[in-house]
Formats: C-alpha cells, sequence, structure tokens
C-alpha cells in the first residue's frame, strides 16, 4: 500500500483542489457546537476533524429525506420523473469507524436489490478517513474489533502525526487516482508506521463471548432492565452509521406528488403495527431487543458482518443515558 | 441499475364491493411492454399506490393462471386504503412487484390440498386456489374452510357459491356466533373449531392457512392434533412492509425479511422464527 507524507501547510491546498476541480467536498462543519456532515464551499468552514461529528456521514449516501419519484399532472397524463443523478464527491474526515460503517451500508444497499440512488452515491464519492489520536470515553471501536486507524471503508486515509505532517495512506484505485493531481505536493513515506500516532480505546467487553451467546439470549431477563429507560426517541439509530431502515410517504402538492423516503427506526412504536392494530413488537423492551440482535446477530446471519462499529454515538445522543456497552457486557457475561 | 421504486401505472378496469369497506381492484397494465414481461406467481403481493397519497401493501389475489390483469383486495383503514377505495373505474394507480416467495404448488402434484382462511385473509388464498383450481387434475380432493366474524363481512361471495356448487370442491363457510342471520346456511363457530369438527384427514394433504395471528395461534395445533406434520402446514405473513424489497427494516422477524424471505412460511420454518409477526 502506498503512503505519503503531506506537511500540515499543504492540506488546505489539497482540499481546496479537490473543490475547485468541480467535486462535491463534504466535510464536518460546526452548528451550534457540535459538528456535522455537509457539503463545504470553502476549506475554511471545515471544523475540527479530530471531534468526533454529532450524527455520522450516512447522510451523505442516505438523506434524511429524499425524493424517490415524483409525479407531475393526473390521472393518464401522470408523469412519474426519477431525480437526477449524484454528482463526483469527496467526503473528508470521516473517522475510521464511520467510514467502515459505510463500507456496511454500501454492501447492504448495492449487493442485493441494488438501491440505484444509493448505489449512484457510493459510486461517485471517494472516501477519506481521518484517523483518530484521541478517543472519547464512550468509543468502543477496538472492542468490536476494529481500531482508530482501520482502513475498511476508506479510499484514503489521513493519520496526523503532529509535529510531522499528516500520512496519507492509498486504500482503493479511487484513492489513488484521486491523489494523482496532488503528488507533487506530498512525498513518500513508505517507511512510516501510523500505528503509535492512535488512540487506544479501552476494550470494554468481550466480543467473542458475545458471539458465544448471542444465540441463547433472545428470552434473558437483562432486556427488561436494559431498556426501560428506553423513550422510542430513535435518537440511536439516526446517529448510527449502520442503521439502515426507512420509511416511504408521499407528500401532496397541487401541480406535483412526491414519494419520499424518510429515515425510519426499529424504537418507534409504530415501525412494526399492522393494520389490525396488531404490533408483532408490542413493547419497548422488544424494540430495544430487535435493534441489538440486528447489530449483533442478524446482519451476521444475513450478511456475515457485525453492523455496530463502536463509535459510541447511540450513547452520545441518548437523552435517558442507555449505554450499548452496558448491554453488551450483560450479554458476554450471559 | 433501474430505481425499483418507479411504479407501474394501472387502469382500474373494475370495482367490485366485497363487503364493508373490502373492495377488489382488476388493474390492467397502460404499458403493454410492461404487461408482457410482467410475472408473478402464487403468494407473491406488491406495492399499490394513489401518487400524492402513498403506498399500501397488499398480496396479489388474482391467480396467475388469469393473465392480462392482476387483482387485489383490500379493506379501508388509512390514509392510502381510503385514497384507493375513492378511486373509480379507469382511474391510474400506482403498482411495484411482484415481489416475495410463492407457494410451492408444483411441489403438492397428487396431493390433497386444504385452505383455511379467516376474514380478510382469504385474498391471498384466493390467489392459490384459483391456481389451483385451474390445474385440477394436479390435485386430490380440495377443500376449503372459511370464516368471518359476520355472513357481511364474507368476501367474494359469488366465488364462494360458485366453489360451493362445484362437485370437485368442499366448500365450509363459517360466521362468528352472532354473525348468521336467520337464512343462514353455512357454519356457526371459530375457525379452529369448525377445523377440529370437520376433521380433515392429513394423510397426503398440504393445509394451507392464512387469518389474523389469533387464529393462526389456535388453528395450529388443532392440524397437529389431527396428524399434519409441520411441513405439511404454509402460511403466509403479513407484517408492515414499506419497501417490498428487503430494504426498508419494517417487516423484519429475526434475520428474515418477510418481504423477501416470506411471505409463505412453511410451519416449521415459522416456528424456527422469533414470534415477531
Amino acid at each position: 500500500m502506498q503512503q505519503y507524507k503531506l506537511s500540515k501547510e499543504k492540506l488546505p491546498e489539497f482540499l481546496s483542489g479537490i473543490i475547485q476541480s468541480g467535486k462535491k467536498l463534504y466535510a464536518p462543519v460546526e452548528n451550534n457546537g457540535s459538528n456535522y456532515f455537509a457539503e463545504v464551499k470553502e476549506v475554511g468552514s471545515i471544523a475540527d476533524v479530530g471531534k468526533k461529528t454529532k450524527l455520522s456521514a450516512k447522510s451523505v449516501f442516505f438523506p434524511r429525506c429524499e425524493e424517490l419519484v415524483k409525479f407531475e399532472g393526473n390521472g393518464e397524463n401522470t408523469k412519474i420523473i426519477e431525480p437526477e443523478a449524484a454528482k463526483e464527491g469527496v467526503l473528508y474526515g470521516i473517522k475510521p469507524c464511520d467510514a467502515s460503517g459505510m463500507d456496511y451500508f454500501k454492501d447492504f444497499y448495492t449487493k442485493e436489490n441494488a438501491d440505484k440512488l444509493i448505489a449512484d452515491r457510493f459510486e461517485k464519492t471517494t472516501i477519506i478517513s481521518c484517523s483518530c489520536n484521541e478517543a472519547t470515553d464512550t468509543c468502543f471501536c477496538t472492542s468490536i474489533g476494529s481500531n482508530p486507524g482501520n482502513t475498511r471503508g476508506s479510499d484514503l486515509n489521513i493519520t496526523d502525526m503532529g509535529d510531522s505532517g499528516f500520512l496519507v495512506e492509498v486504500v482503493t484505485d479511487r484513492g489513488a487516482s484521486l491523489l494523482e493531481a496532488y503528488k507533487n505536493i506530498m512525498s513518500q513515506a513508505s517507511d512510516v508506521d501510523k500505528t503509535k500516532y492512535l488512540a487506544e480505546p479501552q476494550i470494554r467487553f468481550d466480543i467473542n463471548k458475545v458471539k458465544a451467546n448471542i444465540d441463547k439470549i433472545y428470552d434473558a431477563d437483562f432486556w427488561q432492565a436494559e431498556s426501560d429507560k428506553c423513550l422510542s426517541c430513535a435518537s440511536c439509530a439516526f446517529s448510527c452509521p449502520t442503521c439502515t431502515c426507512f420509511d416511504i410517504q408521499d407528500e401532496k402538492n397541487p401541480h406535483e406528488s412526491r414519494r419520499l423516503r424518510l429515515w425510519d427506526s426499529c424504537g418507534f412504536d409504530l415501525f412494526t403495527v399492522h393494520a389490525s392494530g396488531h404490533n408483532p413488537r408490542e413493547v419497548q423492551t422488544e424494540r430495544w431487543r430487535h435493534r441489538i440482535l440486528h447489530k449483533f446477530k442478524y446482519s451476521v446471519d444475513t450478511m456475515g458482518q457485525l453492523s455496530c462499529t463502536g463509535c459510541g454515538r447511540c450513547i452520545d445522543n441518548c437523552p435517558a443515558g442507555m449505554n450499548i456497552i452496558d448491554t453488551m457486557i450483560k450479554i458476554s457475561e450471559a | 441499475m433501474e430505481n425499483m421504486y418507479v411504479p407501474y401505472m394501472m387502469r382500474i378496469e373494475k370495482i367490485t364491493d366485497e363487503a364493508p369497506d373490502i373492495r377488489t381492484f382488476r388493474l390492467k397494465f397502460m404499458n403493454s411492454d410492461d404487461e408482457k414481461k410482467f410475472k408473478f406467481k402464487a403468494g407473491q403481493f406488491g406495492e399499490y399506490s394513489v401518487f400524492g397519497e402513498g403506498e399500501s401493501t397488499f398480496c396479489i389475489a388474482s391467480s396467475p393462471t388469469r393473465e392480462g390483469y392482476i387483482e387485489c383486495t383490500f379493506r379501508e383503514v388509512g390514509r392510502v386504503t381510503s385514497a384507493l377505495a375513492s378511486r373509480e373505474e379507469g382511474d391510474i394507480i400506482g403498482f411495484r412487484g411482484p415481489y416475495g416467495n410463492t407457494f410451492p404448488i408444483d411441489e403438492w402434484k397428487g396431493k390433497n390440498l386444504i385452505f383455511i382462511a379467516g376474514g380478510i385473509a382469504l385474498p391471498p388464498l384466493r390467489c392459490v386456489i384459483w391456481n389451483a383450481l385451474d390445474l385440477r387434475e394436479n390435485f386430490k380432493d380440495v377443500s376449503i374452510v372459511y370464516g368471518a366474524r359476520t355472513e357481511n363481512d364474507l368476501v367474494y361471495k359469488d366465488e364462494l357459491k360458485e366453489w360451493e356448487e362445484r362437485p370437485d370442491v368442499n366448500l365450509t363457510v363459517t360466521v362468528d356466533p352472532g354473525g348468521e342471520t336467520p337464512d343462514w346456511k353455512g357454519k356457526v363457530g371459530f375457525v379452529p373449531a369448525i377445523v377440529e369438527e370437520i376433521a380433515p384427514k392429513a394423510e397426503n394433504t398440504i393445509a394451507i392457512v392464512c387469518g389474523p395471528p389469533i387464529m393462526i395461534k389456535y388453528t395450529m395445533p388443532v392440524l397437529e392434533k389431527l396428524g399434519f406434520p409441520v411441513e405439511n402446514i404454509y402460511t403466509t405473513l403479513e407484517n408492515r412492509m414499506k419497501c417490498g424489497i428487503g430494504k426498508c427494516g419494517h417487516c423484519m422477524v429475526g434475520s428474515n425479511y418477510v418481504c423477501k424471505d416470506g411471505p409463505v412460511y412453511r410451519y416449521d420454518e415459522l416456528l424456527a422464527l422469533p414470534m415477531e409477526y
């Protein structure tokens, strides 16, 4: 794998070059004290990439609300209009946990019954992740077998080496071709080891014990206590890089109607309720269990991979103080 | 790659009022190429829509042996079904599908079939009933047990008459106690009790059961008591769905997406799933 050194002074040149080349640049931007991914028009508006963004970067590929199709006219003159194709873009400043989450997301939405809109965005977006020099107390990527310098899902990975500048690692051909135009501002750095610059989040639970127990805890007593506090607000799902669920709703206007896809969550009681009123997951305990089992069992059954990246945002954003790590400890000790 | 959310445009060719708030639409493809390419099998479903109001999930209630149209039967309960119910013959609606797996009707050749349905759950079985009746020589005895709350709530009243008159179909229709009128000639009682009473023989027989969860819950033990092996009992689940293609997550039961891995389940497959349906 090729790697290069980029001086701190030259990073803005690299990023502004991307904007000037006509690609969309998505990066963390500060809003009301928190960072969120958004399109940036100038490099100066990019926030500190060392800080975990409030929400994951999934909105770049899976907007909170998007049009699936539009209907113009009425009756037999109804015209069905499809959304425009995505533009070429670069997603910069995503954490390695988030980038691996985007890789799960891509697998889920492009391998079987591929979703044209989401696949198109993945096809056209180069992902530059930034390794973590520091972890927060809710980070647990190392507990699920990942690490703060993981390159899964990245095309390029950048590690901040302090006074020594940045290490730019080429992960994919797409990453290499983006870098091609900027090689003149970088130098070869083949012998540099980034490990010593990385954060070392504590291992919080034994993932092998979780995997060993996951088939036998469906009826365990701890689900009730673990979910008693849940308010069913879906903050966890909306901030999660691997929560893929959505709703479809129509919006009616006088001259055109839109069919929209909106983020949804298995934490909501209405998510599963039948037209008859019967609800297969009647209480919050069942909904929390479904969420956890989807991350640690069902996605393993269906896709051969966990769908938790250890980013800890569900803990950061829970208004009731729920903590997935506590549930994982319970499962590992079951 | 196609945008899987683009619906077919369908014209409502015929509307039949079945029971209070329950209607059947016969739909024809607006585009003849779409019609030619469209193939489905018994058990599959689709997303029916009114543009600007939304999509609703119903089975395809007509048989794949009847070509040139599809039918759906639905109860008016919410925003989309109310909008659908206000459409008239000749109007245009949307349809996506067919989705989901199918009843393995080819594997049932040479066997007896018993269909057991409750209420608005006859439509998903009507598709496979007509499919079997149109290939009648492939099967031995064909029995149908159908129950609804009241006489008025029975759907497909004309077809019930037709099945009743056919010598090659054993039809039993029942209504819940209190749901009968003085002229009622059918049975009175809940579906599980009626199944127990008529006691279909289990040997070489496939049972296809569809109904509200409470009916399924009490009918399965009756069938097991009559000697039906779990591998010979089929049902179709109707979890809430949005996308129909295994993405939106609404219909998940354990690792299963009912829309993609179902909606048709053999009873032993159903027993292996968490009770989240």
